[in-house]
């Protein structure tokens, strides 16, 4: 048996031949463009006679492999097709049998141009640069393996169609890495010796399971069991199992996402990251399936309930147990052995947030039609409102929202201390609000828009689900961690919905990841610190359902100070009526009904935006020195209205500034922040702070005409309500464009008070109208108070505060707008219709006498056109009092 | 070929007779040639989906027909020894060096699993075993992988050999005949050799006269559903929401005009979030449960720790052509997986995520929300009120087959359209108008002054509802009269 011969496979034989060939004579069809050279077929001497180094690609890698220290060679498939398209078909449908061939060609050809680099040092480094510069060869170590990675083939295949039809020939799949191992190493070929007889067995071929030689060599011996392994005379290369989930797209309708195990050897290890969508190019195989063999399965045994009775909990388990998911009772499973793997979603990939990436770099991945879209993006002066708008434009409105997620799409600028401390560049927003007012539709817009985004619900999701599990590998037993939400996320962004229903120690373990941008995990043994470098967007019901604004925002939602601190904006979202705004959402909904997304026409495509933030976040924008000492002042005046305030304005807050300013320098693609873009941040934060404070909070009475502010006048001229619109690309390093809009904006301010001091006016009122019902007799107490009566009422009361005519026109502007808050918005009061409160008046008034109704019929337009103006107001019969 | 009276001696042993034929492929034509007809296979071949569990084992090997609904089609495929029949047995060993070159062995059959339980929401009664003291698949191990929790129910794996007579799809309702294996160490499995997909079968052409098919119906449920003919009318539109009615009386109505309709007593009160909850997710639920279903909660992690690939089943996973009710009062608030019902009821999807990709499953079922108008799941305008004390119609009886078929229609009619400008500014000044009185009227209760129930949501549901009643009606595009 020892001495038997070795059946030649010629066939394989010829392929190595022809792709030895291959290697040292193939030049690129555009290379024949320029024909100072003899064109090789017409060379009988072949390569190397003539033809320069460079125009022979693959001879040309196969030199550098020294180099590079690599041991693979990089083949273009259709390079190979075009050199033989015979041999490369062959190849292709018989590629495990081919395949040693390949590898040993290019270690011919190593021989042959590189002979140096065919042996592995045998003992020092300095051995073997001693025998390179003699010019001799060093053969005493071991000799190298070389391995054939191709790359491009014609066909990419969906992973559900993978068949038995595959197994051995050479395809190309696609799918999104959901788990990754660890590198281990894998024994290829084996050196074993016979415990009987110390005999060597070389060579023992590994058949994806270890695998020991069947019988010793020895004719006198016999043995079959017992073995050594020699572990310095066997091969091993790196190894790596990674998990590969169906792409979303190539589900057929009605179907799951398949999965499948892709083994990745040597340098192609370590390629791929869970979530990465990658391309693999190798072969279908048939392993054992080691799980499966490891774990006994579930016995089918027959259960029957005691008679008459209920079963025991437990023992009623029918023929469907553990095992009745139909895949473990086979001892073979197909998996995807691969010799080459490139991250498709690398073109659209954002960038590490840590790394530092040239713009021109990320321009440079882009096809000449796209960098002209993106070259008048650009150029949009608008470009910062035209992207919000841009964002989740099948919801109605919510421009401020949508100017948060921009910039947290963006990010700021992650940096390093000397210390080597990572202060975060993302932005964490929180969304709180009423329900159906469109929360999760933004999230679901930002996981579909941003890429490594993951969206999960706080109702669903523990602590674990979200940073990291400690979980038992299947096939060694030994534990291992799985990625949570945040780490999957990572360089993403992290949707959290329901953010609120989410258990408090739960919240806690993510204190870290929202700060530190880190998870620690210390479990069954495992100890790890691993990245996760994502943004935060989450959205919250109030605890009582819908929001009081009575209440401040953490009583309004149940989160944690810490918590709560890390977030960098806050907006809350409440559903109030309002009959225009009403309409056009329903415009909205019921247009997307009608004609789908033809009706949703953004400024910008989905593609363009992804396009333009992949550029935009390449930027690694400094702060000029005047935004900088804008940007202390502006934190001194945060710390110095803070003393007596519920929420503590600290230095997260002033990070915060600097991050959402950095953000906006993104926008604008931009190196330097300026005045006008920290302008912007103190806005939006200063926004979010209030929100926090509701006692503080300012009611909009939301009439444009005003031209009141209630803010000290050095708050005003800070501008701090600049139209967020006027930021103009063109000369983002001066304040003056923001100026013009800035005074524009001043003129159409609204009237803003206190939540306190609201109150305090409706009780006023409401006490003022239920004396009013007292004292008028009969049928006359439903006809309320005409609004001026009620305004003069109210400034009677209000005397003392009135020492100019400016404070008189100012309190009776803020009466009257109360008043029609009140009527319009809070339904606090009632205006009574003109029409019908006249009829009535001249009904009550007829009855009193003929020559009184004709005479109030007489007035009555002139009535009318008055009541327009002033009308009279009734306490709302359904109103709650106790509530007000 | 033989007669099939010839085949009644080798039927109770296929192994001695498949073998006849060289291939798999020729065995399933072999098949289906002996039962060209339902009917054929339902007289010959025994049934195995009511079978109780002790009396399986005397099956193992023979001919045996399952009734079900696909659950799950993730599962990983498999390949065997293209001539499976040779040993006369069904295993599945190959031989060890696959791959060696020498060996010359790369062809390979293919074959897929699918996952099969019965369809949720049929009546199982005890009087449908042939040991009413046994149960099949009992509420703890297997449970996650059935839509109706603690409900018995029968499961296979189900293995189609290729060409696969079937095209599974989850939530079709499926007829495989095939070889029964049940022996230790592997599930109960069904090798199948002939497969139908009974809900293409059941796909009916349109009623002669659609209004008088409904108002048969109609009349039906109204006499079931406290006499209110708005009720029945909103019985089959899809989706309705009607107050003041009873689950099971709902269900019971149903399951009379055998259309399979599923509810439970929600006593969990929670709709999980990830409907078919992948392995990680599952993950996180199991370490978040509560210390009383420690019990379940573990059988629940093992069975995820054994399949990382196989999807579990939530209670939106239901078979098509059945009705989901909802027991909205019994509901706890925030509890309910709001989004993924209305997601249902209104896009006719199931969002299923899994990690790094979301998959919108298709779905077609009905669903009838029961509520007493507490809860936020369909805003109240969409209500069907009904009034209970409305109960003297005499209870008519069921149209069995008329109904079903109008159903079967009704549900899988082509989607309704919306019309013209004239609907669409119904709507939205509907929308207006309703928003006006629910803040008159939830302006005194709501510290923020909003309004309480009625929200963006509202004009979703109202147009959903518009069209459900098009659809019943046999309408192409929603007009003013609806």
């Amino acid at each position: 048996m020892a001495n038997a011969a070795h059946v030649a496979d010629q066939f394989s034989e010829q392929i190595g031949h022809v792709f030895c060939e291959f290697i040292e004579r193939f030049i690129p069809p555009q290379a024949y463009m320029d024909s100072e050279w003899t064109d090789p077929a017409s060379d009988p001497a072949g390569a190397g006679s003539n033809v320069p180094l460079d125009r022979l690609p693959y001879l040309k890698q196969v030199i550098s492999l020294p180099q590079v220290q690599s041991t693979t060679l990089m083949v273009d498939f259709r390079d190979f097709a075009s050199f033989n398209d015979m041999v490369a078909t062959y190849t292709t449908q018989h590629y495990v049998r081919v395949e040693p061939f390949l590898r040993r060609a290019v270690q011919t050809v190593v021989q042959k141009h590189v002979p140096h680099y065919l042996y592995k040092a045998a003992s020092t480094n300095f051995g073997t640069q001693a025998a390179e510069a003699v010019g001799n060869v060093d053969r005493s170590g071991p000799m190298r393996d070389f391995w054939v990675s191709f790359f491009n083939l014609p066909k990419v295949s969906r992973l559900r169609e993978l068949r038995g039809e595959h197994v051995g020939t050479l395809d190309s799949l696609s799918g999104t890495v959901t788990r990754t191992s660890e590198v281990r190493p894998e024994l290829l070929l084996g050196s074993f010796e016979c415990a009987e007889c110390q005999t060597i067995v070389h060579n023992v071929e590994q058949q994806f399971m270890y695998t020991e030689p069947i019988m010793c060599q020895n004719p006198t011996c016999q043995n079959r069991i017992a073995w050594t392994p020699l572990l310095t005379q066997s091969k091993f290369c790196d190894w790596q199992k990674v998990r590969v989930q169906e792409n979303p797209n190539e589900i057929p309708s009605g179907a799951m996402p398949r999965s499948i195990d892709v083994i990745l050897r040597h340098e192609m290890v370590e390629k791929a990251k869970a979530g990465d969508k990658v391309r693999f190019t190798g072969t279908v195989i048939v392993i054992p399936d080691i799980a499966q063999l490891a774990v006994p399965g579930h016995k089918v045994e027959a259960a029957r309930a005691p008679a008459g009775g209920r079963a025991a909990p437990g023992f009623a388990e029918g023929v469907s147990g553990l095992k009745a998911l139909g895949v473990r009772d086979m001892g073979y499973k197909l998996a995807f052995l691969a010799c080459h793997c490139l991250p498709e979603s690398q073109k659209n990939a954002w960038a590490d947030a840590t790394d530092a990436v040239d713009p021109a770099a990320v321009a440079e991945t882009m096809t000449a039609e796209e960098l002209d879209e993106l070259r008048e993006m650009v150029a949009d002066a608008n470009i910062y409102n035209s992207l919000a708008r841009s964002i989740a434009p099948h919801v109605w409105g919510h421009e401020e929202i949508k100017r948060g997620i921009l910039l947290q799409l963006l990010g700021g600028v992650h940096k390093k201390t000397i210390e080597g401390i990572n202060l975060r560049g993302d932005l964490n927003i929180c969304i709180v609000g009423d329900p159906s007012t469109a929360k999760s539709q933004f999230l679901k817009y930002v996981a579909t828009l941003a890429p490594r985004s993951v969206f999960t619900s706080g109702k669903a999701s523990s602590a674990a689900g979200l940073t990291a599990a400690v979980i038992k590998d299947e096939e060694t037993g030994e534990f291992t961690i799985e990625a949570g939400a945040l780490m999957l996320a990572d360089n993403g962004i992290c949707c959290i919905d329901e953010f609120d229903k989410m258990d408090i120690r739960d919240q806690v373990a993510i204190h870290e990841a929202m700060e530190q941008q880190t998870i620690s995990i210390a479990k069954a043994g495992v100890q790890a610190t691993l990245n996760a470098r994502t943004s935060i967007l989450a959205a919250a019901n109030p605890v009582h359902g819908r929001y009081d604004k009575r209440l401040t925002l953490r009583q309004n939602i149940a989160m944690s100070a810490p918590i709560m601190s890390r977030f960098d904006l806050f907006f809350v979202v409440l559903d109030e009526g309002d009959d225009n705004i009403d309409l056009r959402i329903a415009e909205h909904i019921v247009n997307v009904h009608r004609h789908r997304d033809a009706h949703l026409t953004p400024e910008y495509s989905l593609d363009r935006v992804q396009r333009y933030l992949r550029f935009a976040r390449a930027f690694q924008p400094q702060l000029a020195p005047d935004a900088a000492a804008l940007l202390k002042q502006q934190y001194k005046e945060l710390r110095a209205e803070n003393d007596h305030k519920s929420h503590r304005v600290t230095v997260r807050q002033l990070e915060s500034m600097i991050r959402l300013a950095e953000a906006l320098a993104r926008v604008h693609c931009d190196e330097t922040v300026s005045v006008a873009y920290v302008r912007e941040a103190y806005r939006l934060l200063k926004k979010s702070i209030l929100t926090l404070e509701s006692s503080e909070t300012e009611i909009d009475l939301g009439m444009e005409e005003l031209a009141l502010d209630d803010r000290p006048g050095d708050e005003a001229a800070a501008a701090p309500t600049v139209d967020a619109a006027a930021m103009d690309v063109d000369e983002p390093a001066t304040a003056a464009p923001m100026a013009a809009p800035a005074a524009a904006a001043a003129g159409r301010a609204k009237l803003q008070i206190t939540q306190d001091e609201l109150h305090s006016m409706t009780n006023l009122f409401v006490l003022r109208l239920q004396q009013a019902r007292g004292d008028a007799p009969g049928d006359a107490a439903d006809d309320g108070v005409r609004r001026s009566d009620l305004v003069q009422w109210y400034l009677e009361q209000v005397e003392d505060l009135i020492a100019t005519e400016a404070d008189l026109a100012m309190q009776q502007r803020k009466a009257e707008l109360v008043l029609r808050h009140l009527v319009k918005k809070a339904g606090v009061l009632l205006q009574l219709n003109t029409v019908e409160f006249r009829r009535r008046r001249r009904r009550v008034e007829g009855e009193a006498g003929g020559e009184g109704a004709a005479a109030a019929g007489a007035e009555g337009g002139e009535d009318g056109e008055a009541d327009d103006e002033d009308p009279f107001l009734v306490l709302n019969p359904m109103m709650n009092l106790d509530a007000v | 070929m033989a007669p099939l009276a010839a085949m009644n001696d080798p039927l109770h042993d296929p192994r001695a007779w498949v073998t006849q034929f060289d291939t798999v492929a020729a065995t399933q034509a072999a098949i289906a040639q002996l039962f060209p007809t339902l009917d054929d296979v339902h007289r010959v071949i025994p049934s195995i989906n009511t079978e109780p569990f002790a009396k399986l084992p005397t099956l193992n090997g023979r001919l045996v027909r399952f009734r079900g609904m696909v659950q799950d089609t993730s599962l990983s495929p498999q390949v065997y020894p293209p001539v499976a029949t040779q040993s006369g047995t069904w295993t599945d060993a190959l031989p060890n060096a696959i791959l060696s070159p020498a060996t010359q062995f790369l062809s390979y059959g293919d074959r897929q699993p699918i996952y099969l339980v019965s369809v949720p929401g049929e009546p199982l009664s005890a009087a449908d075993l042939a040991y009413p003291s046994d149960t099949l698949v009992g509420p703890t191990k297997a449970a996650a992988k059935f839509p109706v929790p603690s409900a018995p129910h029968q499961a296979i794996a189900a293995k189609l050999y290729s060409p696969a007579p079937i095209a599974p799809q989850i939530g079709q309702v499926v007829e495989v005949v095939g070889v029964l294996e049940v022996e230790s160490d592997v599930p109960v499995t069904v090798h199948v050799m002939w497969a139908c997909d009974l809900t293409k079968r059941t796909v009916v052409d349109r009623p002669t006269d659609v209004a008088q098919a409904r108002a048969k119906l109609v009349r039906y449920l109204a006499s079931h559903l406290r006499g209110d003919e708005a009720a029945g009318a909103a019985g089959t539109m899809g989706i309705v929401a009607a107050a003041g009615l009873r689950a099971e009386a709902v269900t019971k109505s149903l399951h009379e005009i055998r259309v399979a309709a599923a509810w439970s007593p929600l006593s969990r009160d929670v709709l999980l979030k990830d409907v078919f909850a992948p392995r990680a997710a599952l993950l996180a639920a199991q370490e978040s449960a509560p210390a009383a279903s420690a019990l379940e909660a573990a059988a629940t992690a093992e069975q995820i720790m054994d399949e990382p690939e196989g999807i579990l089943a939530g209670r939106l996973q239901l078979a098509q052509g059945s009705v989901l009710v909802v027991d909205e009062t019994a509901m706890t608030e925030w509890k309910l997986n709001e989004h993924a019902l209305a997601s249902v009821a209104q896009a006719h999807v199931l969002p299923c995520e899994f990690p790094y990709s979301r998959v919108d499953l298709p779905i077609n079922y009905a669903i009838h929300v029961v509520s007493e108008s507490t809860k936020l799941l369909v805003p109240c305008q969409v209500r069907v009120p009904l009034a209970p004390e409305s109960t003297t119609t005499e209870p008519q009886p069921a149209p069995l087959d008329a109904a079903s078929a109008y159903l079967s229609w009704a549900l899988s009619a082509p989607a309704c359209t919306l019309g013209d400008n004239a609907v669409a500014k119904t709507i939205e000044q509907a929308y207006v108008a309703d928003r006006q009185l629910a803040a008159a009227a939830g302006a005194s209760s709501s510290a923020s002054g909003g309004v309480d129930t009625c929200g963006r949501e509202q004009p979703h549901w109202q147009l959903t509802l518009a069209r459900a009643l098009g659809r019943s009606r046999g309408e192409t595009t929603v007009t003013m009269n609806m």
